[in-house]
């Protein structure tokens, strides 16, 4: 027994041969044998085992579950392969076999690929797709839609006024307006500027309308409105 | 048992000289391209180093006979692994100690206490007396536990060293460790194992 205590630097190395004898003392049994039938104990376990090709191992380990054994069947074949030097069977069965998980792998692994894709891909458009719908859920969009919108409708309002504008045309009675009493007064017609369209000049007499008739349109030559002959008969 | 000692920690013989690597990798190519039972002349020539080694960690004839079985199927199943770049004996013994170190790991409690342990009564047949028989059975079975507690690459080391019967050369072989990295750490791991021995109460 060695005394016990700190080991001091300079007593390292004597410290480490005294650990060192004790451990050569033990267990050393001179002449020591293992049991007669040990090595076909041995041999009987290994006439159990498959043979030491990776390829064996490997098909093996699969069918038994052992997807680590496999991987390591693997790991083998590599070494094999492309390590040292073998018989050229050995070494054509464990490229062999590495080549298969190659091209099983890769396989394997693009179509992982492609099937989570595919997977995400769906999960991906819906994200903008409710990502957007705050966007234009904001009034903005429909204000600036409001804001032309009347515009537009409004634009159009003016429509219906040629369309008013249009009554003219049916008050366009001409057959009315040849009232040979209110043609009488052709120039008191002329206060409008109306007297563009001459040949009518007779009939703006009925322009009461005239502002309305707006008629520089054109379909408004109507200018012969004057129906009433308000105008007209108020020269009188 | 040949031991050539040196200046401060003993080493003994390395592996057996007998042991041939190339014809250890006559035999391996022989078993990869199918021939079983080459395998054979492999069990003959390392199978009582391998059993030695057990049993100096396990100090159980039974279990070390266990340990090397194991160790000897688990070489043949990757036995397309060894390197070759050293002997086969010290590839498979590397395998061995590491097996019977998980095994004393397993029943550590009851190691020491085997009194129909066969090695132990080798070892106690040369003792003087019962008293001191028991104190050094005591004390071995002290060291083997401190040594399985011992971190790693400490204790494989230490293991491969004293257990295995490997040289420092050797060692660096099966570890791909610079020899000069293991002659540390064979040197810090005596001293942790005293350590441990202390912090025990051994």
């Amino acid at each position: 027994m060695s005394a016990m205590g700190p080991i001091h630097p300079d007593d390292e190395a004597r410290v480490a041969a005294d650990m060192a004898r004790e451990l050569e003392v033990i267990g050393d049994v001179p002449g020591f044998l293992p049991s007669g039938d040990f090595g076909e104990r041995v041999m009987a376990a290994i006439e159990r085992e498959p043979l030491p090709q990776p390829a064996i191992v490997f098909g093996a380990a699969l069918r038994g579950g052992a997807f680590g054994r496999a991987a390591g069947a693997i790991r083998d074949a590599w070494r094999v392969a492309f390590g040292g030097p073998r018989p050229f069977a050995v070494r054509a069965q464990a490229l062999a076999l590495v080549l298969v998980v190659a091209v099983v792998g890769l396989g394997a692994g693009g179509a992982a690929i492609a099937g989570g894709a595919a997977v995400l891909s769906p999960d991906q458009s819906p994200q903008p797709s409710v990502v957007p719908s705050p966007v234009p859920s904001p009034s903005p969009t429909r204000t600036d839609d409001a804001g032309p919108s009347p515009s537009p409708t409004e634009v159009t309002e003016p429509t219906p006024s040629p369309t008013e504008t249009a009554e003219p045309t049916e008050t366009a009675e001409p057959s009315e307006t040849p009232r040979p009493g209110e043609t009488l007064k052709p120039g008191e017609t002329l206060k409008p500027g109306e007297t563009l369209k001459p040949a009518e000049t007779s009939e703006p007499t009925d322009d009461h309308s005239g502002p309305g008739g707006g008629g520089d349109d054109g379909s408004g030559s109507s200018g012969g409105s004057g129906s009433g002959g308000g105008p007209g008969s108020g020269d009188d | 048992m040949l031991r050539a000692r040196g200046a401060t920690i003993a080493i003994p013989d390395a592996a057996p000289p007998s042991v041939d690597a190339p014809d250890d990798r006559a035999v391996v190519a022989r078993v990869l391209a199918g021939d079983r039972d080459a395998f054979r002349v492999l069990v003959d020539r390392e199978g009582a180093g391998v059993v030695r080694a057990c049993h100096r960690i396990l100090a159980d004839l039974h279990d070390a006979e266990d340990a090397a079985q194991e160790a000897f199927v688990t070489a043949f199943r990757s036995l397309g692994t060894w390197r070759e770049d050293g002997p086969f004996g010290a590839w498979l013994t590397r395998i061995a100690v590491r097996i019977a170190i998980r095994r004393s790991q397993r029943r550590r409690t009851v190691t020491w206490l085997d009194p129909t342990n066969p090695g132990a009564a080798a070892d106690v047949a040369s003792a003087p007396d019962p008293a001191t028989l028991s104190l050094q059975a005591e004390r071995a079975a002290d060291i083997r536990e401190a040594v399985a507690r011992l971190d790693e690459p400490y204790r494989e080391v230490v293991a491969l060293r004293f257990f295995g019967e490997l040289s420092l050369g050797e060692i660096a072989d099966q570890t791909g460790r610079p020899l000069g990295t293991v002659k540390t750490h064979l040197h810090r791991g005596l001293l942790r194992l005293r350590a441990n021995l202390e912090g025990s109460g051994a």
